[in-house]
């Protein structure tokens, strides 16, 4: 009796700690996974909605597009510059470019050229393209590349400051539109605010 | 890590690493390992890996530093150490220590040429020197309110703890401020010149001149800075104060080469034991304790000269002594380390007095006794991988493409393997890394 307890206990050890190997659940990506006092993910998102949202929702931001439709009713072309990162934490900056360059993309409401990261690429494909290994009636035409009219640019920073046990964390984004030909800009702001407490007892 | 360093000083940075990938670390000394990975990559050219040890190791002592107040795990350990020994305790890192880890990242950083990442480390290393000052201020209340109530005779155990490092008083006088690091504050200016911040640049190469007065490198930068910036009063007082031969401006069409030079390898702790008077039960015994104590490496090496195209263009400048800054470092934590010595100490003696009063008292007494002296270590962990001391040369150079020929200076001179076809651009930095443990060394450039 004595023993089939022990190997019951034993076993519902076990059975209980079973679960406790790492294991992936996929979740909605809009859900906040792990609530952290660093940047994360939702901070991502968050920053990247509002932003393109807070800049496109002012009416002279509206007005200013829409001086550089085309007389064909072409929206302007933009291009998302550089992402600073000013922090003191490694944020994936290109994370947050390339998701504000899809939140402007899907507006409709502007033509995203690739000006920094896949020019070159064109280019050199476009090269080729001239050269004798390509069948020229393949061949993309050469000075048909978008001028842009205008450039996004952000910075991310951070002030972060401690009291006893409490930490707060404050994360500032600006994201700011440059006319190419005037250099007027138009500016977003995103502020987050964190505060985690350490604990009195734990682990 | 005897064979670490044994291979390091026969210039076989490969058998070190060999040596160091085949121990598997406790959890409490996983940080430390991180470290040394970091630091031996770093020499090793090997940036990229080096930040992966070195992002684990911070990620560990970060937590470490998030845990509750009251931790089970640290409490365990706490009492461990009372019970047997400090190496029970998981490893924190030395305030310095701590320091240098953001520094190795973003030098690392600097030389994958990625500013931005070297800039986060900046403001963590800054952000860390800050949090650890505070800390070891409250550290210090504790320890001396725990002796107190205790009734430690804290008095007579530190004057011993004194005699024993009489021998190292010098060098305590050289170490300055463990909780700034002069070559920290250094790299940060250079960071912030990089990112076409002056301002920022300014205040750290004032900090840098205030922690090193008579490190020159930084007369140049403070002059040229506050020329730049247009700080007159401040212009003129520097002028005054370095004289009218030191140089403040980057002749047009020139570039600039700065080395930053790694020297040498960190002290190694070593146990010594001394008799201390401790309290228990109303009477005074005397009771050996164990301690730890850096002991000082020999380096041939002193200084490094760098020559570009063959012609001499300049000797390094010393920044920071991490030797005398770890010295000092242990020489602060010596009231903590102390106090559990003697807490342990007087537990034995406790131990041993109500053993004695049992049956065959006198073997348990004896049993304790010689449990306590097998059991007593000091703990000797530290970072060996680090260098003995850092320093610094800043040259200007015409614009152009150098053979650069870095040689070790000491009783005589040893040349390293010269870097070939650095590029020097006219208005822009090309940073060299050079990296030597005994008469064995490794240059690496980058070109912003």
């Amino acid at each position: 009796m004595k023993r089939i307890v022990a190997v019951a206990c034993v076993v519902a050890f076990v059975a209980a700690f079973a679960g406790c190997a790492r294991q992936g659940t996929r979740i909605d990506p809009n859900v906040e996974g792990v609530a952290t006092h660093d940047f994360n993910p939702k901070d991502l998102q968050i920053i990247g909605k509002k932003a393109v949202k807070q800049l496109l929702e002012r009416s002279d931001v509206q007005d200013l597009l829409a001086s550089r439709s085309g007389p064909d009713g072409k929206h302007p072309a933009l291009y998302v510059a550089h992402i600073r990162n000013r922090t003191d934490e490694h944020v994936n900056s290109e994370a947050i470019s390339e998701y504000i360059a899809v939140e402007m993309d899907l507006t409709g409401k502007i033509r995203l050229v690739e000006y920094t990261k896949a020019k070159e690429e064109a280019i050199a494909q476009l090269e080729f393209q001239q050269g004798a290994f390509a069948d020229p009636t393949t061949a993309k035409q050469v000075g048909k590349m978008i001028g842009a009219d205008f450039f996004l640019q952000g910075e991310l920073t951070n002030i972060s400051a401690r009291a006893g046990s409490k930490k707060v964390q404050y994360f500032m984004f600006t994201l700011t539109l440059v006319d190419i030909e005037t250099i007027e800009s138009k500016k977003s702001r995103v502020e987050i605010q964190k505060i985690s407490k350490r604990g009195w007892f734990g682990w | 890590m005897a064979d670490v360093r044994d291979a390091l000083v026969r210039g076989d940075c490969a058998d070190a690493m060999a040596e160091l990938e085949q121990r598997d670390p406790a959890d409490r000394n996983k940080m430390l390992h991180l470290c040394e990975m970091g630091a031996l990559c770093n020499a090793m050219g090997n940036y990229k890996s080096s930040n992966q040890a070195l992002l684990a190791g911070v990620n560990i002592a970060r937590e470490y530093d998030d845990r509750a107040r009251v931790s089970l795990r640290n409490s365990a350990a706490f009492a461990a150490a009372l019970a047997l020994n400090d190496r029970t305790i998981p490893y924190r890192g030395s305030p310095f220590e701590r320091v240098m880890m953001h520094t190795y990242l973003a030098t690392n950083f600097l030389l994958l040429h990625d500013l931005e990442g070297a800039r986060v480390e900046i403001l963590r290393a800054y952000a860390v020197q800050k949090q650890l000052r505070e800390e070891h201020e409250k550290r210090i209340a504790r320890t001396k309110e725990e002796a107190s109530k205790r009734n430690a005779n804290m008095g007579g155990i530190m004057n011993k703890v004194s005699e024993n490092f009489r021998d190292q008083r010098a060098l305590l006088k050289k170490a300055g401020n463990v909780y700034q690091n002069a070559f920290t504050y250094y790299l940060s200016a250079l960071v912030y010149e990089l990112g076409d911040e002056t301002d920022d640049a300014y205040i750290d190469y004032k900090t840098v001149h205030a922690l090193n007065p008579d490190f020159r490198p930084a007369w140049t930068d403070l002059l040229r800075c506050s020329k730049k910036l247009g700080a007159r009063g401040d212009y003129a007082d520097w002028r005054e104060r370095f004289g009218s031969g030191v140089p403040e401006d980057i002749p047009a069409g020139h570039g600039e080469v700065v080395v930053l030079y790694q020297c040498g390898l960190a002290p190694e702790k070593e146990e010594i034991r001394f008799v201390v008077p401790i309290p228990v039960n109303k009477r005074i015994h005397p009771v050996h304790i164990a301690f730890p104590k850096y002991k000082r490496q020999p380096n041939p090496v002193t200084r490094a000269r760098l020559r570009l195209n063959g012609r001499e263009a300049g000797t390094t400048y010393p920044l920071v002594d991490l030797e005398a800054t770890a010295v000092r470092d242990l020489w602060d934590q010596a009231p903590e380390i102390a106090l559990r010595a003697a807490l342990r100490a007087a537990g034995r003696v406790a131990s041993a007095e109500a053993a004695r009063k049992q049956k065959h008292g006198e073997f348990a007494m004896l049993g304790v006794f010689l449990a306590g002296a097998v059991l007593d270590r000091a703990d000797l962990r530290s970072w060996l991988t680090l260098p003995r001391d850092i320093q610094v040369l800043r040259v200007s150079a015409p614009a152009g493409t150098y053979e650069m020929g870095l040689e070790l200076l000491g009783g005589g001179s040893v040349a390293v393997t010269p870097l070939e076809n650095v590029p020097v651009r006219a208005g822009r930095i090309t940073l060299v890394h050079l990296r030597s443990v005994g008469i064995h060394g490794k240059a690496d450039y980058v070109a912003f």
